[in-house]
């Protein structure tokens, strides 16, 4: 681990995300996502959910976008929620955690509250 | 005490200082976690958020209350009804659901008549002073499907296969049509009387009668050699009502037809009637949540501790909820059968079926689970996408025909209860 950059970790996407506020933007990005879907009214193109598809191109395209919706949607109902707090439970944890850690940057460690 | 934890970790305290750390002169002051236990601690975040939020998010889709069996519709069945009343009352907008419907399946487009004209119909029953509103939109609806039927054919409301090869029995006729249609003219005549109606319904309940008694099962043909028992039993409500509303008596044949049910008709693993078989009773769809929720429905009328033994089978091998959430199997756990127009899409793993849930509605609510109608509400309010603009509600995962079932199992009672003699609400 030692002939690794000390800062690997911000190069892992993934790892990026792992903090509280990689959390909170990703329940933002939901939210985004929804709301602009939302607005554009796809909501009416969920009918390919119970197999109701206009007849044509036209059909196939709107159940692309209606599972879009569908998507965007449970992300905000079912996504959204759980990041907020899990953001909100991992900074209490590091909080905790940090109190018995170093103050300095090492090779295999973050800040705690680092994006 | 930092400081000294740090020594304390040897591949730490022997990493050689690095020219940049001067650089961020703020973060030493941060304290520090290691990248492993940050990714633990992230996890169980996860984990513990979604203990937390999974099973509390049914209580933000839960309706207060379920609508009133008796009495005055809920506010629910209000906006359902009006959005139908505004398509029927929009050529266009009609045309373009009808449409939409008829692609995949052209008997949505008959379907969706029959149960809106049933709903209308108990809630005339429930709110008499919206006779003078609902009634003509009943006629209209009658009307044009009679029409339809004579002008276009049966097969117009059939799907493509009823064409593959004949009826068996002759003249040829589909029950489903019939059942329905009969159904229809006794429900808009149970609210008020319609003379115009009388010697038709009588004429289609006279034919249903003999072909169903020429018939080994005791049921007559929707398709070709094929016998559904949803439009059977359908059948058989009308005929009761039209007892009930003619001063005939059908009960020896409503006897005799539960006896042959209960001979030939019966799941042997399951105790539920079957879906579809031939006309000499060679079982085609073993039970099926899509048809034996509304035949429970019917039988009510014709032999109700029958009709709700049915209801309880069902609702042990198909009724499912998880945190919170109701829906319906299409199939028993020890039968699997093929996703079909029926069923609707089914997700798999949890075997969720559209179809079997939305009639799982109308037969929750006639037998009074409200917990299952309740929970099957709730999933309703999550995954139906409800849309609302001016007082009008539709479903948007749903489609007109859904809605309409949707809307019968929030206002059925009191036409049941009026033909079983029970006290009006």
């Amino acid at each position: 681990m030692s002939d690794m950059p000390k800062d690997w970790t911000r190069r892992v996407p993934f790892l990026r995300l792992v903090t509280p506020g990689g959390l909170l933007k990703a329940a933002v990005t939901l939210v985004v996502v929804y709301v602009v879907l939302h607005l554009l009214e796809w909501r009416e193109y969920t009918g390919f959910l119970s197999g109701t598809i206009a007849p044509g191109a036209a059909g196939t395209r709107q159940a692309v976008m209606g599972a879009f919706y569908v998507f965007a949607y449970l992300g905000f109902v079912l996504a959204v929620p759980i990041l907020l707090l899990a953001s909100g439970i991992f900074s209490l944890s590091l909080r905790i955690a940090g109190r018995g850690e170093t103050t300095s940057p090492q090779a295999d460690s973050a800040p705690v509250d680092q994006d | 005490m930092a400081d000294a934890k740090n020594e304390s970790k040897p591949s730490q305290s022997q990493e050689p200082q690095k020219p940049q750390q001067p650089k961020k002169p703020q973060e030493p002051q941060k304290p520090q976690v290691a990248w492993w236990k940050r990714l633990l601690l992230g996890m169980l975040s996860l984990l513990v958020a979604s203990a937390i939020w999974l099973p509390s998010v049914h209580l933000f889709f839960r309706p207060w209350s379920v609508p009133p069996k008796e009495g005055k519709i809920s506010r629910l069945s209000e906006k359902l009804a009006a959005r139908h009343l505004h398509l029927w009352t929009d050529p266009e907008l009609l045309q373009g659901e009808l449409d939409k419907m008829r692609a995949p399946n052209p008997e949505w487009d008959f379907m969706g008549r029959s149960f809106l004209v049933w709903s209308l119909a108990n809630i005339c029953l429930r709110e008499p002073d919206r006779k003078d509103e609902y009634l003509p939109v009943m006629d209209r609806i009658i009307d044009e499907t009679i029409r339809i039927e004579q002008e276009k054919g049966k097969y117009h409301f059939l799907m493509a296969y009823a064409q593959v090869c004949p009826f068996v029995m002759k003249p040829e006729r589909s029950q489903f049509l019939d059942g329905e249609i009969a159904l229809m003219m006794a429900m808009r005549r149970l609210v008020e009387e319609k003379e115009s109606y009388r010697e038709p319904l009588r004429q289609r309940v006279d034919v249903m009668v003999e072909r169903m008694e020429t018939s080994p099962t005791m049921c007559a043909e929707s398709y070709p050699d094929e016998c559904w028992l949803f439009c059977n039993t359908v059948a058989l409500a009308a005929i009761r009502v039209s007892d009930h509303l003619d001063g005939t008596d059908h009960s020896d044949f409503f006897r005799r037809w539960i006896e042959t049910a209960k001979a030939k008709l019966i799941d042997k693993d399951t105790g539920i009637l079957v879906s579809s078989f031939t006309l000499r009773g060679t079982v085609i769809d073993g039970p099926e949540g899509s048809s034996i929720w509304l035949a429970a429905h019917c039988l009510k009328l014709i032999d109700e501790p029958f009709a709700r033994q049915q209801y309880r089978l069902a609702e042990k091998e198909l009724a499912r909820g998880i945190c919170g959430f109701g829906y319906a199997r299409e199939w028993p756990p020890s039968r699997q059968g093929p996703c079909d127009i029926d069923s609707g899409p089914v997700i798999p793993v949890l075997e969720i079926s559209a179809g079997s849930s939305g009639l799982a509605f109308v037969a929750s609510r006639s037998f009074d689970d409200d917990a299952y109608f309740r929970s099957l509400l709730t999933t309703l309010e999550l995954a139906g996408f409800p849309y609302e603009k001016k007082g009008r509600l539709k479903y948007c995962a749903s489609n007109q025909v859904g809605d309409a079932v949707l809307l019968y199992s929030t206002v059925l009672g009191p036409a049941w209860a009026k033909v079983q003699g029970e006290k009006q609400p």
